[in-house]
């Protein structure tokens, strides 16, 4: 029997203004019911043309907009953009070691609060509203010390062609080694107030399955792409800075709670990178040399002609700043690849099929900032 | 199967019992919550006072609204050319030659070449357009004798854009500068005048001596 009642996809519209879409995305998604059969996202609301803007502003002038790339992890974006720079300019081995160790550290305590804010809003996406706001306390405090370097608390413009822009002290130096201690506990706590959590687990396993090689069709990077069980991390396979002579560990998803890929996978990458990266901290407190901070610059470079791709681990994964220099003083093209960007691209594909509540999920899990997706 | 149900009723319980003792244990944590306005955050002093968390206070080289010591200032626009959005605006004109001083006076040497600073332009004009700055700190880390700096404070609401915009050199100083100005290129004139008065008449009496020679 045919049906005599037509029946249609309701389009609905997720976003630009949603809480769960952490800044401003649009969805358009075609639903049957409570089932997405189709997801579009409509990027570009957050598009401010950084990139075009480096055309037209200095070489060094450029690294405070790199803070706003990505306001989460300020730190890694700095250092992402002053290694493509020193590299094009041939003098990645002058910067003093003193300020390697310093960079290093400050961008792995980036990662703390990038990938806390990112657990934390995760779990506020489940409706677990408490573990964001004890992320966001601890936060406050390494807020507090970079404050104490370079005197912002978000946009920080510290590292700096050539080196860091002012030395640590050393009350900084054992400040953060107090706050480690003070912070290692606490993932431990807020595990199990939220991540072994029964009811969250359910809420996250097997969602969003990403099985490897889809991750890899899909160019997945950083935590997502670990997260599915592929071990690759820059820091690791393309070591620089000082990360060859740290040791620390790379930690994949292995379907802890359900299927190997899933948003608890992805989640739980994130908490245990956090636990690594105060390994590479710790270490780092301990080796960190005595010296100069910064190799002489001058105020106004002009890099030879060339380009060059440079590639960085930051919390949202593998970010390319691709340059190209035409030996004047600003760049002549500069191009950001994001892991934001690729982390949106395979939402259409495993947002097919699921519950709308679940792709809050998929979105939290994926971790991504809107800013830095649009740039 | 029926006791795989009995044990998710008896997980979901302990779970929720879990995280609830971390809260509960929460209750007796000190309170990290910062009472803004009522404590003053300015410094690591001030903000104990009332406050008994672990927070700090604003550090000394905290990034916040510029500001300008006109008596350091040599006007010579390196803050205006490396300020990556043009919130910075020099208008200069001659001056006496000078050495700045600065409060106890004893004089300023460029940070850079350990030099003393020497002023050959005054300022008629020194606006910072905070609206538009984002704090970034590069015009700080360029001026030479550390005239332009951060100050602490970050609340900038104000009635309009206008206000927002700061204004170093008032109308008054402008007026004596852009004058001073003028005496001294109207001088500069006169000796020109004087020297090219002084090389003809010397050549006059070349060729006069010439003719006579001859
Ligand atoms: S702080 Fe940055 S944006 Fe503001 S005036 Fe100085 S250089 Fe310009
Ligand atoms: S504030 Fe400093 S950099 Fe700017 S014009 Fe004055 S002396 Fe030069």
């Amino acid at each position: 029997m045919t049906s005599a009642l037509k029946t249609e996809y309701l389009t609905i519209n997720m976003g630009p203004q949603h809480p769960s879409t952490h800044g401003v995305i649009r969805f358009i998604l075609k639903t049957d019911g409570e089932i997405i059969h189709e997801c579009d996202p409509d990027v570009g609301y957050l598009h401010r043309g950084i990139e075009k803007l480096a055309e037209s502003i200095t070489w060094q002038g450029f690294v405070p907009y790199t803070d706003r790339v990505d306001y989460v992890c300020a730190m890694n974006s700095n250092l992402a953009y002053c290694m493509a720079v020193e590299k094009l300019m041939g003098m990645d081995s002058e910067i003093p070691k003193r300020a390697e160790y310093i960079r290093v550290i400050v961008s792995e305590m980036n990662r703390i609060s990038s990938h806390a804010v990112a657990i934390g809003a995760a779990d506020m996406d489940m409706g677990a509203f408490t573990p964001f706001i004890h992320f966001l306390r601890e936060r406050e405090h390494i807020n507090d010390l970079f404050e104490m370097i370079c005197g912002a608390r978000l946009t920080y413009n510290y590292i700096c062609i050539g080196g860091v822009n002012a030395d640590v002290s050393p009350t900084f130096l054992s400040k953060t080694a107090e706050f480690l201690d003070h912070f290692e506990p606490i993932v431990e706590q807020i595990n199990r107030l939220i991540s072994y959590n029964q009811i969250f687990i359910k809420r996250f396993a097997d969602v969003a399955i990403v099985p490897p090689k889809m991750a890899i069709d899909y160019n997945l990077v950083g935590p997502n792409l670990r997260g599915s069980g592929v071990k690759f991390d820059i820091r690791k396979d393309k070591p620089y800075s000082i990360y060859p002579e740290v040791d620390f560990n790379v930690p994949i998803g292995t379907g802890r709670a359900g299927t190997l890929g899933d948003c608890y996978d992805r989640y739980m990458v994130r908490v245990e990178e956090i636990n690594e990266s105060i390994k590479i901290i710790r270490q780092c407190l301990k080796q960190i040399p005595d010296g100069e901070t910064k190799a002489i610059v001058k105020s106004s470079i002009k890099p030879p002609k060339g380009h060059i791709y440079f590639r960085t681990e930051t919390p949202r994964g593998d970010t390319g700043y691709f340059i190209v220099s035409d030996g004047k003083t600003s760049p002549a093209r500069l191009k950001i690849r994001t892991g934001s960007f690729t982390g949106m691209s395979i939402i259409p594909e495993i947002a097919r099929g699921v519950f709308i509540a679940d792709l809050v999920a998929i979105i939290g899990s994926l971790d991504v900032v809107a800013p830095e997706l649009d740039r | 199967m029926m006791g795989a149900y009995f044990q998710n009723i008896k997980n979901g319980f302990t779970t929720v019992f879990e995280g609830m003792s971390i809260t509960f244990a929460t209750m007796f944590v000190r309170k990290e919550t910062v009472q803004y306005p009522e404590v003053d955050i300015t410094s690591n002093k001030t903000i104990a006072e009332k406050y008994k968390g672990s927070l700090m206070g604003m550090p000394d080289n905290y990034r916040g609204v510029l500001i300008l010591e006109n008596g350091l200032c040599t006007a010579c626009q390196i803050c205006q050319r490396t300020c990556p959005i043009d919130c910075i605006a020099i208008e200069n004109a001659k001056c006496d030659k000078t050495k700045p001083t600065d409060k106890d006076g004893k004089p300023v040497l460029n940070r850079f070449t350990q030099k003393e600073a020497i002023k050959t332009r005054a300022l008629t004009r020194f606006d910072i357009n905070i609206a538009k700055c984002m704090f970034c700190g590069l015009c700080e880390a360029a001026c030479p004798t550390g005239a332009i700096h951060h100050t602490k404070q970050f609340e900038m609401n104000r009635e309009c854009q206008e206000d927002l915009v700061l204004r170093f050199v008032s109308d008054g100083e402008k007026e004596i500068a852009v004058k001073r100005a003028e005496e001294i290129e109207a001088e500069a004139e006169a000796k020109k005048a004087a020297k090219a008065e002084k090389e003809k008449e010397a050549k006059e009496k070349e060729e006069q001596e010439k003719g006579a020679e001859e």
